[in-house]
Parts: structure tokens; C-alpha cells; sequence
């Protein structure tokens, strides 16, 4: 069943310079019990997606349509504070981009993890909130009395567990993880990803994980989606979309990624040419024309291609997909 | 390293500040134009035989470090000397006046703090609407305009153009004797120049509340504030609020200087018998020994005031570095 579905989501930024189409015509889902990976250049509109999930975009960004199917309700048809209570946390939570400033300066570390508890189960007693607050600590191997501590006391790597034992404490359904390893040091990253797949398998969480970096993805994820310039334009299993990349986005995306024997190698690797669009005005047709080695007269055209299945449970929007393994 | 040792090394670091500040006001009045005598023999038609008197009363013969010691000695022990002007114990005359600044001050600040926060985070919580519109515009307005204009404003409109409060003073004269309604007769003296005072300062509080709680207020942890499902107003109330506490408490510390500009000008304009009016008499005379006590004084303020500040940062900002 599917935990959670988007379709033709878009959410636009309205600024002195004009709209931005952040993301424009998102087509998403989550399988129950999967791990859901997100991936694409700087800016093409991740982590505007990732919020929009929890409606927390910021003042200028409006949601201009389509509909989020949530465990089979239309969560967005909610109002304000029932999406509030039953939905943030509860049913979803997030793990922030850079955790440095995600926690609160000024309350305790078990503080800001019980609020998280009394917002959604409020008949709790204070003392039984903090022991679960420690118990989260301890379940992401962190000392429970360093919840004593501000966050502030916290080393980078620390603090991001904080936050992953904070997400979970409401028992949520589908939890997001934006970026959850970028700017920690490659030792930390590697910890806090293999905490991210035991977290998974022990209580068979359904994540949707955002990264830039497609080598996290291909750790922790069961399936792929590519993003372009506010468009997915590739999804797949892990797999599939990795060893079989068909559109020709994806396959620059993880050959500018060196693989383990590449860096041993010291080979060279390639690189998408050109400047990511910009996306107050993006191209017409597929957005990737003016960067694509395979552009013809119609990738230049209207309308935009959409995603189509090419093989089982692997779908891309592209006028000519990359044939099979050459 | 404890809050304690904190605490006590900020109390440390206050004294040794207010031994620059002491030995400042030494410097500064032996290199002040004009020599002190001269002022009081012009002015009395002294003798020459007197003012030999005069300066070896004072102690003026002797070397710079011998008058130095002597004015720490007698600066720490609250001995001021005489007022050239009214002859009286500079000491006496500062006691006597300070009650009316502090409640001058006190109360005009305490009104300016409490109205300034939270029509500000009113102001933020609505931010962009009318109520956010008008009360910016008010306090940019009354921030803006002169202390002694205002004063004189007030006197005009509501001491003279329609009597409901007196033109000048502390008191009316005689005292009432009654205790009740004296208070009452010092709380309408009162109320002119505290208004002034008040709306000096309070657009200012208004406009920094607002400003550092709509700062706060785009930093990621509301953004996770948000996540977890906290309400519109336990965002700001909660999460914004005791992080914009911070700068506002240091705030206070830096107001109190300006704040003693405000009210030497105001009590000046409502001839309300306090500190101000006093450093601004004794400008008028080349009061030496008044202007040096009173430096001394304002010194002395500005270093508790701080020193008050460092010690409540301990505790309310986890992230202080003792
Ligand atoms: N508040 C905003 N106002 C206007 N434009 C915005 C705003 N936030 C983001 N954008 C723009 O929307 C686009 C998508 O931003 P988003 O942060 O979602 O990208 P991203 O894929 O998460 O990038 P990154 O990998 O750098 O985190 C970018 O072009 C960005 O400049
Ligand atoms: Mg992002």
C-alpha cells in the first residue's frame, strides 16, 4: 500500500523578481516500509518538496496545487490545526537540513524532545516524557544524562542524532530526512547513516531521504527519484535506476559520482556541462534540453515530458531514454 | 569553570573598570580650563590671604599623587566635599536628590520595557498588519523627536492649555503633610515628565522587541518548532521569545547611559529636582566638585548596570562561556 502519494504537487515562490517554480508538477510516492531517496543538483527544489510534506514552507511559498494522499486521506483538504496536531510529528517527521541551528539554543536537549511528545500525546506525565526522551537518546547512542545538556554541548555529529532521536519520538509513519549527513565529517557520516539503516530495519520505518550526494542514497534507499529544475524525471528501484539510468540527467548525476575503485583508480569522472536553469524562467519542453548530449526538435517543444514506465516499476520523463546497457 | 566563578570575576572585572573610571574623572578635572579658585575668589572677592587659605584647605599645594590618593580615599568613602555654589555637602546634596531621578527613571523605564515588549511582539505576531503598521510608525515618530521638545510639548499642552498638571516642580509648595497626599502630589508632578521620559524610550524597545523576535523567528529552530507541531503562538511566545530575551537584556545595560542623557534633559525642562537637574545647575556653575560626584555617580551606575546584566546572561543564555 502506499503510504504516501503526491501528485502534480506545485509550489512557487513569489518574489520581487517573479515566480519561482520550486517545484512544478511533482508526481511522488512512498511505498509502506520503504526508504524513499531524492536526488539532484543544488536548488532544483528538494527540500522545498521535503517541507512541503509538513506544509512548512516559508512565507513566500505557496502551494498552488495538487493533493497529498496521507494512509488514504487527503491530508491537505485538513485545516490549519488539525494538520498541526495530527499530522506534524505524529504522522510525519523531519530531520533537518545541517542540524547546527535545527535545536533550539536556550532548552535542554530532553527538553526539546519531550515538547515534541506533549504536543502530541498531552496526558502524559512530565517524568514519563522525559524517560522517553533519555530512552531515544539512548536508542541513537547518545548517553541518556547528556540530555541534560544544551545543544550547544553537543559536537556536530551528536546533535544530528539529537534531532533523528527527536523525529522519532512520536512513533511518525514517514520520516524525512533532509540531507541528514551533509557538512559532517566522512567518519560521522558513515556512523550516523549506519544508525539510519538499523533505525530502519528495527522498527520498519518508511523514510523518504533528500541528498545531493547519491552515494548516501544508494546506502540507505530502496528506491530513487531524480529531480530536475522542479521536476522528477526519473524513478525507479535502487537498483534499476543506478546500473540502468535512462534518462540522460541521471546518468551524468551518478557518473560525476566517483565510485570506490574510480577514487582508487584516480580515473576521471565526468560532468553534467553547462549551469543548472534557472528556475524563474525555465526552458520550454524538457528542461534538460539545453544540457542534454540526446536533444532533438521536440525535446525543444511543449509540453514538458512525462514520466512513462519503461521497464517494471521504473519510470522516466524523457523523448529518448538512454538504451539499455550498452 | 561554575557560574559562580563567573559571577565573581565579572565582579572583579567591574572593580577594576571602576578604578579607570575614578582615576578618568581625576584626569579630566586637573586638566579641565580654568582653575577652581579663581572661580570661587571671583565670585566671593576673596583676599589674597583667603585664598592661600583656600587652597591649602583643599589641599591644592601639594603633588598630583598626594591629591590623587586623597580624592580615591574620599571618592570611596562618599565624600564629595562642598558645593562651590551652595556650600553644602556635595555628599548630602546627592542623596537628598537621587530618590527623584530613581523613581523618575525607574518608573518611566519600567513603563517603556513592559508597553515597548509587548506591543513588539504583538506587533511581530501580526507582523505587516495595521496594528504592526501604525505602532511602528509611532515609535519611529517618537523616537525621532527631541526629549526637550517633547517636554516643553507637554508643559505647554497639558500644564498650561488645559491645567491638568503643574508647569514645574517636584512637589507643590508647601508639602502636603498628609503622607497619602503627598504621594498623590508626587505622582501628579510626576506624571508630565515620566510621560516624556517614556516615550523616549519606549519606541525604541518597541522597535528592537520586534525586530530581534522577527530575526528569531527565521532561524531553523522554529522552522523545527514548526515540524513538531507547536502553535503560531508557542513558536514566538516559546521558542522566539527566550532566544530575542538575549539581546534585549543586554539592552538595558547600554539604555541606562542614554537614559541619564534623557533625564538630565528632561528633569531640566519640568525643573524636577533630581541628579539631572543638579549636573545641569552645576554646569551652569563650574560646581567642580558637584560635576566630579556626579561623574563619579553615572560611572558608578553604568558599571552596576552592567555588572547586573553579565550576571543575569549566566543565567538565562546556556551558551555563555564562563
Ligand atoms: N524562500 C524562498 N524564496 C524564493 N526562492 C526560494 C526560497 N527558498 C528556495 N528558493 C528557491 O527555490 C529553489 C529550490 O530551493 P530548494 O531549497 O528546495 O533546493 P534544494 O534542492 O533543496 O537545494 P540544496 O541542495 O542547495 O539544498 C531554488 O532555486 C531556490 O533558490
Ligand atoms: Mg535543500
Amino acid at each position: 500500500m502506499n503510504l504516501l502519494e503526491v501528485s502534480d504537487l506545485k509550489v512557487y515562490y513569489h518574489t520581487t523578481k517573479g515566480v519561482v517554480k520550486a517545484v512544478d508538477g511533482v508526481n511522488f510516492i512512498v511505498e509502506e516500509g520503504t526508504s524513499v531517496g531524492l536526488a539532484g543538483e543544488s536548488g532544483c527544489g528538494k527540500t522545498t518538496l521535503g517541507l512541503s510534506f509538513l506544509k512548512l514552507l516559508p512565507e513566500n511559498g505557496m502551494i498552488e496545487g495538487g493533493s497529498l494522499i496521507f494512509e488514504g486521506d487527503d491530508i491537505y483538504s485538513l485545516d490549519e490545526k488539525d494538520f498541526r496536531v495530527n499530522v506534524r510529528w505524529n504522522q510525519i517527521s523531519m530531520i533537518f537540513q545541517g542540524a547546527m541551528n535545527a535545536l533550539n539554543p536556550v532548552f535542554k536537549v530532553e527538553d526539546q524532545i519531550a515538547e515534541a511528545i506533549k504536543l502530541h500525546s498531552t496526558k502524559t506525565k512530565k517524568s514519563e516524557r522525559l524517560a522517553t526522551a533519555r530512552d531515544l537518546l539512548k536508542r541513537v547512542d547518545i548517553d541518556p544524562t547528556m540530555g541534560r545538556h544544551y545543544p550547544h554541548e553537543f559536537s556536530g555529529g551528536m546533535r544530528q542524532r539529537a534531532m533523528i532521536a527527536m523525529a522519532l519520538a512520536c512513533d511518525p509513519q514517514l520520516v524525512i530526512a533532509d540531507e541528514p549527513t551533509t557538512a559532517l565529517d566522512v567518519i560521522v557520516q558513515k556512523q550516523l547513516m549506519d544508525l539510519l539503516r538499523r533505525l530502519k530495519a528495527e522498527m520498519n520505518l518508511s523514510m523518504v531521504v533528500i541528498s545531493h550526494d547519491i552515494s548516501v542514497l544508494a546506502e540507505l534507499c530502496d528506491y530513487l527519484n531524480i529531480m530536475y529544475a522542479g521536476r522528477i524525471v526519473e524513478w525507479g528501484g535502487i537498483e534499476g535506476v543506478f546500473e540502468n539510468p535512462r534518462h540522460h540527467y541521471t546518468h551524468g548525476l551518478i557518473s560525476t559520482f566517483p565510485t570506490v575503485e574510480d577514487k582508487e583508480r584516480k580515473s576521471t569522472f565526468e560532468f553534467i556541462p553547462g549551469a543548472p536553469p534557472n528556475l524563474l524562467d525555465p526552458p520550454l519542453g524538457c528542461r534538460f534540453h539545453p544540457r542534454c548530449p540526446a536533444a532533438t526538435e521536440i525535446c525543444r517543444q511543449e509540453p514538458t515530458p512525462e514520466l512513462r514506465e519503461i521497464s517494471e516499476k521504473h519510470y522516466v520523463a524523457c523523448h529518448h531514454p538512454r538504451g539499455d546497457l550498452h | 569553570m561554575s557560574l559562580k566563578r563567573y559571577i565573581l570575576k565579572r565582579i572583579l572585572y567591574s572593580f577594576v573598570l571602576l578604578f579607570f573610571a575614578l582615576t578618568l574623572n581625576f584626569i579630566i578635572f586637573r586638566m579641565a580650563p580654568g582653575n577652581p579658585i579663581q572661580i570661587v575668589a571671583s565670585g566671593m572677592r576673596l583676599e589674597p590671604e583667603q585664598v592661600e587659605r583656600l587652597i591649602e584647605l583643599w589641599g591644592l599645594q601639594e603633588p598630583l599623587h598626594v591629591q590623587y590618593v586623597r580624592y580615591l580615599k574620599s571618592t570611596l568613602t562618599w565624600d564629595f566635599g562642598y558645593s562651590y555654589n551652595s556650600l553644602e555637602p556635595v555628599g548630602r546634596e546627592i542623596m537628598e536628590r537621587l530618590p527623584n531621578t530613581l523613581l523618575l527613571m525607574g518608573v518611566s523605564l519600567f513603563f517603556a520595557i513592559t508597553f515597548g515588549t509587548v506591543f513588539g511582539i504583538y506587533a511581530a505576531y501580526k507582523r505587516g498588519s495595521l496594528f504592526d503598521l501604525t505602532s511602528v510608525s509611532i515609535s519611529l515618530f517618537s523616537y525621532a523627536l527631541p526629549t526637550f521638545w517633547m517636554g516643553l510639548l507637554m508643559i505647554y499642552v497639558g500644564g498650561y492649555v488645559f491645567g491638568l498638571f503643574p508647569l514645574a516642580g517636584t512637589m507643590s509648595r508647601p508639602p502636603p503633610l498628609d503622607p497619602i497626599v503627598r504621594i498623590f502630589d508626587l505622582a501628579w508632578h510626576l506624571f508630565l515628565p515620566g510621560l516624556t521620559l517614556f516615550l523616549f524610550q519606549y519606541g525604541a524597545w518597541l522597535l528592537m522587541m520586534r525586530s530581534t523576535l522577527l530575526e528569531a523567528l527565521h532561524e531553523d529552530y522554529i522552522t523545527t518548532a514548526r515540524a513538531k507541531g507547536v502553535s503560531e503562538r508557542g513558536v514566538l511566545f516559546k521558542h522566539a521569545f527566550r532566544n530575542a530575551m538575549l539581546p534585549l537584556v543586554t539592552n538595558i545595560a547600554l539604555q541606562i547611559p542614554g537614559l541619564l542623557n534623557g533625564a538630565i534633559l528632561t528633569e531640566t525642562v519640568f525643573s524636577w529636582r533630581g541628579l539631572g537637574l543638579y549636573t545641569w545647575s552645576a554646569i551652569q556653575f563650574t560646581d567642580y566638585p558637584v560635576l566630579q560626584a556626579l561623574f563619579y555617580i553615572f560611572a558608578l551606575v553604568t558599571i552596576v548596570c552592567n555588572l547586573i546584566v553579565d550576571v543575569v546572561y549566566g543565567y538565562i543564555d546556556p551558551r555563555i562561556q564562563y
